[in-house]
């Protein structure tokens, strides 16, 4: 007989069905395996600290050792100095077509732009900071509304962040997320100067012109095909993103083809759409998230095949840190032509509705910067205190999704569709990691079984919390 | 100081930008030079026609100058890139 040993407390282990046989894995060490019944009750026992016969116990205690590893996650967050992961720099809010699901309110926005010193500011603190804490990547992102209209301030800060990068031995990284609506001639600046640009790109015409049309009476198509062509051929990284609805679902896999064979992207990245008064208004709905789960695994085995990479960021990055894909609690500091830093780039009025407060800091007009540690500190926690999230073996790549829109202050316990295609994705992708790939077909043709994992109110092995 | 005539790169001049600056290339010269950040960013307002007057101004402020030195800073640019043959008076200017 052997005694198992107990669970660690800090051992984060989840146990998922895939109809007849389990998924077990801890995500933050990276350890999965598909077991039957019969081992996962032993690995119950095993972890529990309940002695199991010699002849069942060698392979389950070995898996037993492997997956009983300590998160470092929240003593790591709490004590670390500053860290941004980026300065975002948000030109203004104001923006040159009329997307039907713009969730910016870039409508309304004002077209008020940055003032040029104060984005001269926000650059230099940034490089001086990252200078005093010995830190070498200077990464700038950029965020609207549509960056390019104000291109005076996309451009001061690009040149300004490269003298400055070049003064202080800093790697410049600059990123731009746009909906890629500007002259061909304007493409060459933009391939140039960023090292990556996320082009918003919604599939084919008719779809494409259905989510994001210029104005009411023409769509965008042609001017992001072209965008996307340019910067195809350019040294930047290319990342097209999809915003998904009922109306492009079906058709994610021959989109995913498109895209590869024509603009050769390092990435596709498929969201679903988030709800607002403004895309109900307009008829579009956010698909059904079981369809979406299996259109969205089809579409990655497509670009696997062409060498490209598939996002779904919820999804993306088991890398043990419990902030999820969000910037919300990674220090990230974006500043907003007034002169706000926070560190979600949506409209304050947004989440000050979802009872959230993600300002960290503000720029004078003399260029003075202040950051506030307790604001960091409580955005950094923010992400562990999701009720919903506790017992979800996503918990680790999610974090609980946009604090905004999926899992403000208060919302509910029950899992939301988002939470479904979440939990579908990630377990398809875990099992594709183990080589699984048949499992994780089989899972997503069968509507039951899909239920079955996605809806299983706590995934851990042991006590839930 | 002359004030330089608007400018143009000509079609056999080329350029590179990376993280140090920016190269440029001359295909009829076989000859290459390099730009600082600094002097690259007046190449890359001035190639894309940024109107003067904002060019000014965006130099002061991306290189932290009084708007008369950064005018000083681009003319001086102006006048060694022409002279050199890197850039050329657009026609009928
Ligand atoms: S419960 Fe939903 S929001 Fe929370 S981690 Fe899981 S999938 Fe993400
Ligand atoms: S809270 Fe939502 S909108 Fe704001 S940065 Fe995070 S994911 Fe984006």
């Amino acid at each position: 007989m052997r005694t198992g040993a107990p669970m660690g407390s800090g051992a984060e282990v989840f146990a998922l069905p895939v109809r007849q046989a389990f998924l077990v894995c801890n995500p933050v060490a990276g350890v999965s395996a598909l077991i039957n019944g019969a081992a996962l009750k032993s690995l119950r026992q095993q972890l529990s600290g309940v002695a199991l016969p010699e002849s069942v116990s060698a392979s389950v205690a070995e898996l037993a050792a492997l997956l009983n590893q300590a998160a470092p996650c929240s003593q790591r967050q709490d004590q670390a100095p500053l860290h941004p992961q980026f300065l975002g720099i948000l030109p203004t809010r104001a923006c040159n077509i009329a997307c039907r699901y713009c969730d910016f309110g870039a409508g309304a926005a004002s077209h008020r732009t940055m003032d040029l010193r104060m984005a001269r500011a926000a650059a230099d603190w940034y490089a001086g900071f990252l200078q005093r804490s010995g830190q070498d990547l200077m990464e700038i992102h950029f965020f609207g509304g549509e960056p390019f209209i104000a291109r005076d301030v996309v451009e001061t800060v690009v040149h300004r962040g490269r003298v400055l990068a070049a003064r202080n031995n800093l790697t410049p990284h600059f990123e731009v997320s746009t909906n890629g609506v500007f002259e061909a001639d304007y493409a060459r600046f933009v391939g140039d100067y960023f090292d990556a640009v996320i082009l918003s790109f919604d599939g084919f015409r008719e779809v494409h012109d259905l989510h994001r049309p210029m104005d009411s009476r023409r769509g965008s198509f042609e001017e992001v095909r072209q965008s996307a062509m340019l910067l195809a051929g350019s040294p930047a990284e290319l990342c097209l993103r999809c915003c998904v609805t009922t109306a492009n679902v079906d058709a994610l896999e021959e989109i995913a083809d498109w895209f590869c064979r024509e603009f050769r992207p390092a990435a596709v990245n498929f969201e679903t759409l988030s709800m607002n008064a403004k895309s109900q208004a307009a008829g579009l709905s956010p698909p059904d998230p079981y369809v979406f789960a299996r259109s969205y695994y089809q579409a990655r085995k497509v670009m696997q095949r062409h060498g490209i990479r598939s996002v779904y960021a919820a999804a993306q990055s088991m890398d043990g840190n419990c902030a999820g894909f969000c910037p919300v609690g990674r220090d990230t500091l974006i500043v907003s032509p007034d002169g706000r830093i926070s560190s979600c780039y949506l409209p304050q009025a947004a989440w000050r509705q979802a009872g959230l407060a993600l300002d960290v800091g503000r720029i004078s007009a003399d260029g003075s910067v202040t950051v506030d540690a307790d604001a960091i500190l409580r955005l950094r926690r923010l992400a562990e205190d999701k009720p919903r999230c506790i017992n979800c073996f996503c918990r680790w790549s999610c974090g609980g999704g946009c604090h905004v829109s999926h899992t403000p202050p208060g919302s509910s316990l029950q899992y939301q569709d988002y939470c479904i295609q979440t939990r579908l994705i990630s377990a398809s992708m875990l099992l594709d990691a183990m080589g699984e790939e048949q499992a994780a077909r089989v899972l997503l043709a069968d509507r039951q079984a899909m239920e079955a994992l996605a809806l299983q109110r706590s995934d851990r092995i042991g006590v839930s919390r | 100081m002359k004030k330089p005539k608007a400018l143009r790169c000509p079609e056999h001049i080329s350029w590179i930008v990376d993280c140090g600056g920016l190269l440029l290339l001359d295909f009829t010269g076989n000859r290459t030079k390099i730009l600082s950040c600094s002097e690259g960013a007046v190449w890359d307002l001035l190639t894309r026609n940024r109107p003067e007057k904002l060019r000014i101004f965006m130099i002061s402020v991306i290189l932290g100058m009084e708007m008369d030195d950064a005018a000083a800073f681009l003319s001086d640019c102006l006048e060694s890139w022409l002279r050199d043959g890197w850039l050329i008076p657009c026609e009928g200017a």
